[in-house]
């Protein structure tokens, strides 16, 4: 009897313990998507021209995203030893205020020129980094 | 005299009692746990729907046609142009592939959504493509008129039964085409189009949006809720097209009827960017 008991008692706190790993798993999920979805949502408005490119934050979301926050890191890019005009390296960073949830996108982005982005000098500095000129032939080898 | 062994009564009693008490502990314990799995089980799919949706969504929004009068959007449907790069056709050149409709690489994407019903049946995010070809196979896809060449109403397919614009569907637009629920998980989706100086509800222009903001959750608004009103816990991606043009602030605040913001700042610029 002893025996019967004990053993139902520690297959109960196996599969307790199962459960309550796999709802936190489910929560740490849960989590990881929001985490994800801000952090592209940001890099989008940077793209869109609806947030400055430069670095800043950290900084609250607005409603009902309060318990996160973004941060933007954001550098000149260069292409080996050669900086690229017209290009940023843009770090977006949210973070949950409580949970141990964080996420960090990185992406070259073109500094938009008065109004938006998609400027000429944005695409030539591309084409250049990548061996193109304005024309779009190759250029020659240095 | 041989003596008589067994249980007395109490013991019997006893066992039974005992026996009753752990199959009680165990049903409990059973229901329990079968409920906390339904609950994540349920959980983790509902998390699935909503990664799909918004994953799917935002490739092909990205892949938007950037010709005339091919994007249109409400709060809750939205339909464009998109082109299947990977398509055979789009590597076959010189060869009669664009007589094949299955591999026209131009398709008609649409997305809607359905409220579910007051019992919580039905209803869900839906998505359905038509593939696009034009009238003449003369024609060069940047040459084709797709509202005249009746891309917005397809032959043989007509407006699905309670597509009506009711319950939540923009009344005027977005009409025809046959949905099938494909994520009922999804009980609120809800969309915002930018143009470089505010958000609006719905975008009829012949341009693209400069972005598109995605709303779902996996509950539903109770009935009498507020029209501004959304679930507790939210999803919400904002989607960047890159093949929008950028306008001048004029031509937009002409768009939205908004006052001239001569003197108000840089477009785009002001207060940090759009409420997430």
């Amino acid at each position: 009897m002893i025996l019967a008991v004990g053993l139902f008692v520690a297959a109960a706190a196996v599969i307790t313990s199962s459960l309550n790993s796999a709802v936190e798993r489910a929560a740490r999920l849960r989590l990881q998507t929001h985490a994800l979805n801000l952090a592209s949502s940001v890099l989008a408005e940077i793209q869109m021209g609806a947030r400055p490119i430069g670095s800043a934050g950290p900084e609250p979301f607005e409603a009902p995203f309060e318990s996160w926050t973004w941060q933007i890191e954001s550098i000149p890019y260069s292409f080996g030893a050669e900086e690229i005009a017209g290009l940023q390296f843009v770090t977006v960073i949210v973070r949950h205020t409580q949970a141990s949830a964080a996420q960090r996108l990185t992406q070259i982005v073109p500094v938009p020129t008065s109004p938006g982005i998609g400027s000429e000098p944005a695409s030539a500095a591309v084409a250049a980094a990548i061996g193109f000129g304005p024309d779009g032939h190759r250029l020659p080898h240095p | 005299m041989a003596r008589v062994t067994g249980f007395t009564l109490l013991e019997v009693v006893l066992a039974l009692a005992i026996v009753l008490g752990l199959l009680v502990v165990v049903l409990f314990f059973h229901q329990q746990t079968a409920r906390l799995r339904d609950h994540t089980l349920t959980d983790t799919a509902g998390l699935a729907a909503v990664r799909l949706c918004l994953d799917r969504l935002a490739t092909e929004l990205r892949s938007a046609s950037s010709s005339a009068g091919t994007f249109r959007g409400g709060p809750q449907d939205i339909e464009f142009l998109r082109c299947d790069f990977s398509a055979p056709l789009a590597w076959a050149v010189g060869t009669n592939a664009a007589s094949s409709l299955e591999s026209f690489p131009v398709r008609r994407v649409r997305y809607g959504f359905r409220p579910p019903a007051e019992d919580g049946a039905g209803g869900g995010v839906s998505r359905d493509e038509l593939p696009f070809r034009p009238a003449s196979q003369d024609l060069a896809l940047d040459a084709v008129d797709p509202v005249g060449y009746g891309l917005f109403s397809i032959a043989g397919v007509g407006p699905a039964e309670g597509d009506s614009g009711d319950g939540g569907a923009s009344p005027d637009s977005l009409g025809s085409g046959s949905l099938g629920v494909v994520l009922s998980e999804l009980r609120y989706f809800q969309l915002r189009y930018w143009d470089g100086v505010a958000w609006s509800s719905a975008w009829a222009n012949d341009h693209l949006p400069r972005g598109v903001e995605i709303t779902v959750a996996t509950e539903s608004l109770p009935v009498d809720a507020p029209p501004d009103a959304m679930p507790v816990d939210v999803f919400r991606r904002v989607v960047a097209l890159p093949t929008a043009p950028v306008l001048p602030v004029s031509v937009v605040e002409s768009e939205l009827g908004l006052p001239s913001s001569a003197g108000r700042g840089p477009e785009g610029q002001g207060g940090g960017g759009p409420p997430l």
